[in-house]
């Protein structure tokens, strides 16, 4: 079972993302973006998942990464239909696609 | 708890994949029964099944729900949508969507007494959307074929005549320079984003 950290987001975009990893089974852990370091150190998530539209996504996504490079990092977007993906082990290196909620599933299942 | 909506037929119209599937657990959970989904209208709305459209408004799919829907079926038309500018709020105002939903203040709660109310045949409408809708008229007013001046219509009647940018320069004593800033002033006024489009609400309006 996938463990996933779920950081803030719009109220139906975490809707339809807690629908999603329900069906997937995740044991999912929902946090405030600035609390979410520290759950990742407590919890060890395989997976984060935060805001893209968030001013500091980036900033944050890259901190952990370098800490956690194990863990998979996904900042989805809010307003655009598009994902922003930090696989583990890529010391924050990054790629952008189109928000497809099976490439999600895919990233969750590892 | 039971309510009056029980499985009314929705339709989700939404390109935002996350969203979309909110949306749709929302009314399901809501006791709503969601009959289909699609982004930017594709695959096409069956209307003939939903009793509520919920779409994206932008300018595209805005005009295509509207012409949709204006088939008669009697369907309530529910936007939602992200960039509130006023020519798009005016267009959905006047095309008879029951409810404008602003996407940054979007919440399942305001989405189901939203779409429940439509159902009702109350409309809901931003706070705010008042004060721009009259902002919006006064400028299509502002922009009317009556605030024409005698050379916009001189120049207008010409293009009506089939003459272009030269023939209308030489018919009025005018630089071409000239004639192009007056077409230009024109378009401004009118809204238009053709000189045919000017000629044809010109014309409809009977200034020239």
């Amino acid at each position: 079972m996938a463990r996933v950290l779920l950081g803030e987001f719009a109220a139906l975009v975490r809707a339809g993302l807690l629908s999603l990893l329900a069906e997937e089974r995740a044991q999912v852990v929902q946090a405030a973006d600035q609390d979410v370091p520290a759950w990742v150190a407590q919890g060890r998530p395989d997976v984060v998942v935060l805001d893209l539209d968030g001013g500091h996504v980036g900033a944050l996504a890259r901190y952990l990464c370098e800490r956690y490079p194990a863990v998979t990092v996904v900042a989805c977007s809010s307003s655009r239909p598009a994902m922003r993906v930090f696989p583990p082990f890529h010391h924050g290196e990054s790629y952008t696609r189109p928000l497809d909620p099976e490439a999600l599933r895919a990233l969750v299942r590892g | 708890m039971l309510s009056t909506d029980q499985g009314v037929p929705v339709w989700v119209d939404q390109p935002h994949a996350l969203v979309r599937r909110g949306m749709i657990g929302t009314f399901r959970a809501g006791g709503f029964r969601v009959v289909g989904e699609s982004a930017g209208l594709s695959p096409v709305p069956d209307l003939a099944v939903a009793r509520v459209l919920v779409f994206e408004a932008d300018g595209a799919a805005t005009a295509a729900a509207l012409r949709h829907a204006a088939s008669g079926r009697g369907t309530r038309l529910v936007a939602t949508v992200r960039d509130p500018g006023a020519p798009l709020l005016h267009t959905l105002a006047a095309g008879g969507v029951s409810a404008i939903l602003l996407h940054d203040e979007l919440t399942p709660d305001l989405l189901l007494d939203t779409v429940r109310s439509a159902v009702r045949r109350r409309a809901t409408l931003p706070a705010d959307l008042l004060p721009r809708l009259l902002q919006r008229s006064a400028a299509l007013a502002a922009s009317a074929p009556g605030t024409l001046t005698d050379r916009e219509r001189d120049v207008l009647r010409l293009l009506a005549e089939g003459h272009d940018t030269r023939g209308i320069a030489t018919d009025l004593s005018y630089s071409e320079r000239t004639v192009k800033n007056v077409v230009h002033d024109v378009l401004t006024k009118l809204n238009c984003r053709t000189r045919a489009q000017a000629v044809g609400l010109a014309t409809r309006a009977g200034v020239i």
